[in-house]
């Protein structure tokens, strides 16, 4: 039902076609393009975009294009990854929270109230500051700078459905807590969790990639889009090439999430228009 | 009035008091010897290691620690910088001015370039102007700010020579940045903006200024919400364009393991937050009468 709802909105599919071809240059990538994306040619530093290096080569004379497709696969990674850390702390705390209720609710929300406090780029910098650099400590602290996020979210729609007349039901038929939590609450509110989830998948790769611009992600001369997008800074005027080739990608990626996103939203919980619209 | 601020400055107490936890956390939570971490990337000598270790008193029972933390945040005190020894404090002070300029110039184009879009779009919806408005919207929510950044400075200041690239000083050097920051939430601002229009025209109103009115209440709401995200958006484009400010300093911090400096910067901007947010909340009834009522009958 819901996929044939999205099938019939063009821009749905034109996102999931974009996104499923990242992910197929992602995972096949190395194995499609044959040129090594750190191999250096000096000969051919920053050569404008032909036939033969689309996109250009940088001051090392790297082929971009191959090190855009090498690249997909961490930035992709990094913004899956974020979103399941977010989701399970996310899903954790929240459906404790909004099923138990009392103290513990209380407690948690406090707690949340807390991170909420850091902007979410600046609660990955301290993450980061403790962790120290690289992709996957990038990873963990984009998601756990969403996990605030998440626990709202979740523990407001299980207050709503833990009032339902079914959830009463159960209860009243002796089914334990956790039982109630985990067979009737959390499959009515899975909803809005996936279409949070999608598009918090397009905020993690931004907030990840603008890390590793930063230079707190993988070092050079690992191909991220993030770090080669600040390795183009330098020669914007002689290669402007050298940037535009992940910046574009970036961007694609995140249009392609954002209306996959937008278009479940819309299918699936037209309610939560307000918050994805930040 | 008097009740909900009140109210408001109770519920953020806890959250003050969460945030300095934090702060104090981070030297404690770092792996090994925090006093050799502190200074691995200063070349120490074994005497600035000892002087630290005796400055920072890590010997302590953490209460103790904590408590003296806070006495010293307190009144101003928060350490010397590990790299320019200067106090932490002071640092933050030259800085601060730059980054709420960049704020500011970034709020007053988001506004402006927000409502000329979402009015066009509600205007006229589902006509090419609409699409193309909505169009503009998705790419500023899906643009990286330093991808904007990179194409504002080429565009601008390399090919046409218009507006300087990077730097400091005179309102020149503030349009690139500010609009960096600021076009992204107009894209926010452009898509609230024109739903807001559209319910409000549904009701007959036809006069502009009544519907503008109307429409602008979610606009300042949104604003609020979007400051702390805004701010943090500073930490990224002062670092594209080479501006001094609170994000830079926390980027190079961060950079050098320079911890005091981190924890000072991030202490200031996790309480101008939670300042802000509350003066954002208190600004709401001032704003919307209904609000007001709602909390008086509550």
């Amino acid at each position: 039902m819901t996929l044939r709802l999205l099938a019939r909105r063009k821009a749905a599919l034109l996102g999931a076609a974009v996104l499923g071809l990242v992910v197929v240059l992602a995972v096949a990538g190395p194995a499609i393009i044959r040129t090594d994306p750190l191999k250096m040619n000096p000969v051919l530093a920053l050569t404008p975009p032909n036939a033969e290096h689309p996109f250009g080569t940088d001051q090392y004379g790297r082929d971009v294009l191959t090190r855009v497709i090498a690249g997909a696969r961490l930035s992709l990674v990094t913004g899956l990854g974020a979103v399941v850390i977010a989701l399970a702390g996310g899903l954790g705390l929240g459906l404790v929270s909004g099923a138990a209720g009392g103290t513990v609710d209380l407690l948690v929300m406090r707690v949340v109230d807390v991170m909420m406090a850091f902007p979410s780029v600046l609660l990955a910098l301290v993450v980061v500051a403790v962790l120290g650099h690289g992709s996957t400590n990038v990873m963990v602290a984009v998601g756990v700078s969403l996990i605030p996020t998440f626990v709202r979210l979740i523990r407001g729609n299980v207050l709503v459905v833990r009032e339902q007349p079914y959830v009463e039901a159960a209860r009243a038929l002796g089914c334990r807590p956790r039982r109630v939590t985990l067979r009737h609450i959390l499959p009515n509110i899975i909803a809005p969790v996936i279409v949070l989830a999608t598009i918090a998948i397009a905020w993690s790769i931004i907030i990840g990639a603008s890390l590793s611009f930063l230079g707190l992600g993988p070092r050079p001369p690992i191909p991220e889009w993030g770090v080669d997008l600040s390795n183009g800074r330098n020669y914007l005027l002689r290669g402007w090439w050298i940037s535009a080739g992940p910046g574009i990608a970036i961007m694609t990626t995140v249009v392609a999430v954002n209306l996959v996103g937008d278009t479940l939203r819309d299918v699936l919980d037209p309610r939560l228009r307000s918050l994805t619209n930040l | 009035m008097l009740v909900s601020l009140q109210q408001r400055l109770a519920l953020a107490i806890p959250v003050v008091f969460g945030v300095s936890v934090v702060v104090f956390a981070i030297v404690h939570l770092l792996p090994g010897d925090p006093v050799l971490v502190m200074l691995s990337g200063a070349n120490a000598t074994p005497e600035q290691v000892a002087e630290l270790r005796a400055q920072l008193r890590f010997d302590d029972p953490l209460v103790v620690q904590y408590l003296r933390f806070l006495r010293r945040a307190v009144v101003g005190d928060l350490g010397r910088s590990i790299f320019s020894k200067r106090p932490v404090f002071e640092e933050i002070a030259t800085q601060l001015p730059s980054t709420l300029e960049l704020a500011g110039a970034a709020i007053a184009i988001a506004v402006a370039a927000g409502l000329v879009l979402g009015i066009l779009a509600a205007l006229r919806p589902n006509s090419w102007l609409d699409r193309l408005a909505m169009l503009i919207a998705l790419g500023g929510v899906s643009m990286p700010s330093f991808w904007l950044g990179l194409l504002l400075i080429f565009g601008f200041s390399l090919e046409l020579g218009w507006l300087p690239a990077t730097g400091q000083g005179g309102w020149q050097r503030l349009i690139l940045p500010a609009a960096t920051i600021g076009l992204g939430y107009a894209a926010v601002v452009a898509r609230l903006v024109r739903s807001s229009f559209l319910e409000v025209l549904g009701e007959r109103v036809v006069v502009l200024k009544h519907a503008l009115g109307n429409a602008l209440i979610p606009v300042v709401t949104i604003i609020g919400v979007q400051l702390g995200n805004l701010l943090a958006g500073t930490i990224i484009v002062e670092t594209v364009f080479s501006r001094r400010g609170m994000g830079r300093l926390a980027v190079t911090a961060v950079l050098d393991k320079d911890y005091p400096l981190i924890q000072g910067v991030v202490l200031v901007s996790a309480l101008g937050y939670v300042l802000v947010n509350l003066l954002v909340d208190v600004s709401y009834s001032l704003i919307d009468p209904r609000i007001r009522h709602r909390e008086g009958a509550a």
